[in-house]
């Protein structure tokens, strides 16, 4: 089902008689998603939900390729002999072709239609990469497509925010032979878009090359953060669809499941759990009134200390304090956000659970969202104790 | 370009907090439950801080205020003791700080004159914004980096939300915050996002001392501007550190209700500031450690399904989910 596309772009289809290509004009979506580890390269009317492709080409890795149609080869800007932006899907085992037509609006500079933007050229590659049954990074494939497209950018989720060219191009002549789009642009693309991969001030492809040293919360709120800062142009993973909201982790950790639990936890236990807390609460059970108010920063020995003088019901007691505080409640909504908008790889890293395929999609380097995240955490919190038990008896 | 201003709560124990961190002596909020003249007396107000959610259908005035007078002159004033210090407000997220300094700005002085200790980084501050117009003191204070980031300090651990999940009793819409305190005897309404302040009552009608009886018609009025039930109002009243007042007169007894609530508030600030993210993690391994050696990890997991569909599921009844969206808060 096209359930999660990779990525998504108007585009229009044409039809095809010996060399001549004529662009049907409907407005529509040219879009790939993985079933059973197969791409699939659809075209569906705009008009029409990703559900209903009228074209949906089952794809054998490699065996597809996806190109533009140039006017000349090994030229330094890339045009259509036409003048509209003309792709071609060619496959290796059969003569069957394809044409279709980029229907977001001409980037150059004097709105020249056959004009093929670095854009445009990027789209091209992307299809054609996941055809041929490479690995991307999506995320940040269609991050540099945000930055370097010159205001619009598509995401795995739907649309392509440039503007549409009413005009579809008039029908040309297109060269017999395919091939050699690539050579004509000079640098390798391929190139380009690994190395875009290292830089960036996303926080989820910043983690990548952070020592796994840092304090985790501190890299999950930098996420969280980065979240809330670029929500815009970050691409959020598709939504799973409307039909699986799984659950929350307000909805699992509510205070009738964790207070029991803190009833029943060994010393050590608590004292773990402590550690995760403001040492400031610890510092503040044993005041009186004549300890002065200013102390903000509790040095880690005074923390230790506090922890040490307290009886096990006063931690519980602080504990159950805690959990039902509406500062915890606040924060277990923001863990789910951050899960359900593609943060399952950076919060399992910090937390050091086992989530299947790093908390990604299959296939793909972007990750889960939506309710299969949430559900993806709480299989790998299972599994991670699961193998944490066996490991100890 | 300022850097980024987070949402705080309107909460006394944020505000009293937020303030000291500033390097104000002795002053603190406390959360007024009722418009009663005598209960806000008792207090010996300094201002009063008045937050509501900011209604869509009132647009800011700009040649009359729907009560009172605009008191340009007040701003302008050649005499660097009347002058009174007003800024426009510049940023959404920083205006309950920007309410706070308004009344702060104004009753800086010798407490031996009733006046307040503002502290030698506020004063810097109202020294060098002294000679400006209210837009520039509004620009220089969301460029403050000190005032920004003690704002930021306290900023909720969970500030932003995405469109396709809220949490529960996540409130987002606009808070608006309106000071109100006597200055040169007069009684001031001091909104950053009017023009002007806005004089209430003749000039020198209103020295200190009746203040808070002053003041609670005015307040009154402007609830009643808007229909019963439409508007979520709350009102801070700052007074000195009741602490203080408490060993003065020698009450024990309301001092050490002072100190726990003081307690109460730090406790409240350090979770505020806390990132939970690895406490919600051994949490959740320990319930789940514990649901697995109970055999009834599905269960609860069922369980918490059911209960997040059924938020859903009654939203949709109330209109509130379009089609599409998925809303599991």
């Amino acid at each position: 089902m096209a359930a999660n596309p990779l990525i998504t772009f108007k585009a229009g289809k044409c039809t095809f008689s010996g060399k001549k290509v004529t662009p049907v004009p409907t407005p529509g979506y040219l879009y790939l998603y993985f079933e059973d580890d197969m791409p699939h390269f659809c075209w569906r009317p705009r008009s029409q939900p990703a559900s209903h492709p009228e074209i949906d080409l089952f794809m054998v890795p490699g065996d597809g390729s996806f190109e533009p149609v140039p006017r000349e080869y090994g030229a330094e800007e890339l045009h259509s002999p036409t003048n509209g932006r003309i792709y071609t899907l060619k496959f290796q085992s059969s003569s069957q072709k394809h044409f279709f037509w980029m229907q977001s609006k001409s980037q150059h500079a004097e709105g020249t239609p056959s004009w093929f933007s670095q854009r445009d050229q990027r789209l091209g590659q992307i299809v054609n990469s996941i055809l041929q049954g490479e690995e991307l990074d999506m995320e940040a494939e269609v991050a540099d497509l945000r930055n370097g497209g010159g205001g619009g950018g598509a995401d795995g989720d739907g649309d392509d925010e440039m503007d549409v060219d009413e005009h579809p191009p008039e029908h040309g002549r297109h060269p017999s032979t395919g091939g050699a789009g690539q050579g004509a642009t000079g640098a390798d693309p391929r190139e380009e878009g690994s190395a875009s991969r290292e830089g960036g001030g996303d926080g989820a492809r910043a983690l990548s090359s952070q020592p796994s040293s840092q304090d985790p919360s501190a890299v999950v709120q930098n996420f969280l953060k980065s979240l809330q800062g670029s929500s815009q142009n970050t691409p959020p993973p598709p939504p799973s669809g409307a039909d699986k909201p799984y659950t929350t982790l307000s909805d699992l950790l509510t205070p009738s499941q964790t207070i029991p639990y803190i009833s029943t936890t060994t010393p050590a236990q608590l004292d773990n759990l402590c550690a995760f807390l403001p040492p400031e609460l610890f510092t503040l059970s044993q005041e009186s009134s004549s300890t002065p108010d200013h102390a903000t920063h509790t040095s880690a020995a005074d923390a230790s200390a506090a922890i040490d003088a307290l009886s096990t019901e006063q931690k519980r007691e602080i504990l159950v304090r805690v959990l039902r505080s509406p500062q915890l409640q606040q924060s277990l909504g923001s863990l789910t956000v951050a899960l359900r908008d593609g943060g399952l790889p950076i919060v399992s890293e910090a937390l050091g659970l086992k989530v299947k395929n790093g908390g990604n999609v299959r296939h793909a380097s972007v990750p889960l969202g939506g309710g299969e995240a949430v559900e993806a955490f709480v299989d790998g919190v299972r599994t991670t104790v699961e193998e944490e038990k066996k490991s100890k008896s | 370009m300022s850097g980024g201003w987070n949402t705080i709560e309107s909460d006394a124990g944020v505000f009293t907090y937020l303030i000291d961190s500033l390097g104000v002596k002795n002053v603190q909020f406390e959360e007024l439950i009722s418009l009663d003249p005598d209960s806000l007396q008792a207090l010996n107000p300094l201002g009063v801080i008045f937050l509501f959610k900011y209604p869509t259908g009132e647009k800011p005035t700009t040649d009359k205020p729907l009560d009172g007078e605009f008191d340009f002159a007040a701003v302008d004033s050649q005499d660097d003791e009347e002058r009174l210090w007003f800024a426009a407000q510049t940023i959404q997220n920083a205006c309950g700080t920007q309410a706070l300094l308004s009344v702060l700005l104004n009753k800086a002085g010798d407490p031996e004159d009733g006046g307040i200790d503002i502290g030698p980084n506020l004063g810097d501050f109202k020294e060098f914004t002294g000679a400006f117009p209210a837009d520039l003191r509004g620009e220089a204070l969301s460029n403050s980096d000190l005032i920004r980031e003690t704002h930021n300090s306290f900023a909720r651990s969970s500030p932003f939300t995405s469109d396709a999940t809220r949490y529960a009793g996540e409130d987002d819409d606009v808070f608006h915050f309106i000071a109100y305190t006597s200055i040169n005897s007069t009684l001031y309404e001091l909104d950053g996002l009017q023009p002007a302040p806005i004089r209430h009552g003749d000039a020198g009608a209103c020295p200190s001392e009746i203040f808070a009886d002053a003041v609670v018609p005015v307040l009154q009025r402007r609830i009643e501007r808007y229909p019963a039930g439409e508007i979520r109002f709350n009102l801070l009243a700052m007074c000195e550190d009741l602490r203080v007042r408490a060993k003065e007169v020698g009450d024990a007894e309301g001092l050490e209700r002072e100190e726990a609530k003081r307690r109460e508030w730090r406790w409240e600030n350090a979770l505020r500031r806390h990132n939970f993210v690895g406490f919600i993690g051994e949490v959740m391994k320990g319930v789940t450690a514990q649901k697995l050696e109970e055999g009834s990890h599905e269960a609860w997991i069922e369980d918490a399904k059911k209960a997040t569909q059924k938020r859903v599921d009654d939203r949709k009844k109330k209109g509130e989910v379009g089609g599409d969206e998925m809303d599991v808060s």
